[in-house]
């Protein structure tokens, strides 16, 4: 190995980031170059001046001080109104959907009061789904969130719980008499 | 453990026990203030970005998934609070040829020997300088890998890099370092 390859590769030598066969190469070379034994002497040199400084110790009122600004603060409120704003569109989106499938089961010449229980128990099973759901992603899409590009991630969000909604209903729809009802229409 | 207990300390705060972020305070105001101090050079703007970066993270607790890692996190702030503080006014600089003129303020009154202590402090007033003289992000890689003694992946996460990069900046930082401070290496060598 030349000289400057050497000096190129000391620092990661110190740190034992080199492979073995780039380490066995670099400690061949020091035992025959002076000029690049210095070099990392004086390297460790650099680290031993750091590890040698002194340390301030804070001011006796610093964490008195820290507490009486926080004190004054609501209690580390979420940093994330976003989150909320982006659950009230899910939310939204949720109820939109209902609207559609309370829609698509009232169309038609059905007697309406025949469905109302199915439909106010498909209305209430989708409103608890979508509320526990909500609770229960709040931390996963938080953590989501955060990786994200904010208005791309509550688009996101947004479009993926309207989707679930929107399946988990029409699954439902399918499975249900309210298709049934619907091909009896269609067959009329 | 202490990493566990940072986390139990961090829910307990969430749940409004401010003396649970005293205890939080407490514990790493020491190393975030010699962050600040490294990165700002200067003792009274240091202890105001570090009472700064706990306040913030006081803030933005609830961002903080308790992952057992609160001291990178905190880390992590202290370092945006540095960068935003040299945004608005560089490090504290003086040329390595001027003198001193006073004492490293962490000298002061704790050397028995006046000839030690001036000869110690006077070297470690050109290690500030030399750091000084650092761009930011190599000062901070150095500050966090040898002087807070963070790993090279809690320094990348604190930095918001690839550790590769923190490697790199801190790589530079010491052929950099070695070539102002090589008339000071004389006697610390091996």
């Amino acid at each position: 190995m030349t000289c400057p390859s050497v000096c190129a590769k000391l620092a990661a030598y110190q740190d034992g980031d080199l492979r073995a066969d780039q380490a066995r190469a670099v400690e061949a070379h020091l035992l025959t170059c002076a000029s690049c034994a210095r070099e990392l002497r004086e390297l460790r040199g650099v680290v031993t001046l750091l590890e040698g400084l002194d340390e301030l110790e804070p001011s006796a009122g610093f964490t008195a001080g820290v507490l009486k600004i926080v004190a004054q603060e609501p209690v580390a409120e979420p940093t994330q109104p976003l989150l909320r704003t982006g659950l009230t569109l899910a939310g939204v989106g949720l109820a939109l959907s209902a609207l559609i499938l309370a829609g698509l089961a009232g169309w038609g010449p059905l007697d309406l009061s025949a469905w109302q229980p199915a439909l106010a128990s498909l209305l209430t099973a989708t409103a608890k789904l979508a509320a526990t759901a909500c609770a229960a992603a709040e931390p996963v899409l938080g953590a989501l969130l955060e990786g994200l590009a904010r208005p791309v991630g509550w688009l996101l969000v947004a479009d993926v719980v309207l989707l679930a909604a929107v399946l988990a209903g029409a699954r439902r729809f399918l499975t249900g008499r309210g298709w049934r009802n619907l091909t009896n229409v269609w067959a009329l | 453990m202490q990493f566990d207990d940072d986390d139990r300390r961090v829910q307990q705060t969430l749940a409004g026990d401010l003396t649970a972020y005293g205890a939080l305070v407490d514990r790493y105001r020491k190393r975030i203030l010699n962050l600040t101090y490294r990165m700002l050079g200067d003792r009274e703007r240091a202890e105001d970005a570090a009472q700064e970066a706990f306040i913030r993270a006081y803030r933005g607790l609830r961002s903080y998934r308790p992952t057992g890692r609160f001291a990178s996190w905190l880390f992590a702030t202290a370092s945006n609070v540095c960068i935003d503080r040299l945004r608005q006014r560089p490090f504290a600089q003086l040329s390595l040829d001027e003198p001193t003129g006073r004492p490293d303020p962490v000298d002061e009154g704790v050397e028995a020997d006046p000839p030690a202590a001036y000869g110690r402090g006077e070297t470690q007033e050109q290690v500030r300088r030399a750091l000084g003289r650092l761009p930011d992000s190599q000062r901070l890689a150095i500050a966090l890998v040898h002087l807070q003694g963070l790993s090279y992946e809690d320094a990348a996460e604190a930095m918001g890099v690839p550790v590769g990069t923190v490697k790199s900046h801190a790589h530079r930082a010491r052929h950099a370092l070695k070539r102002l401070l090589s008339p000071y290496m004389q006697e610390c060598t091996p």
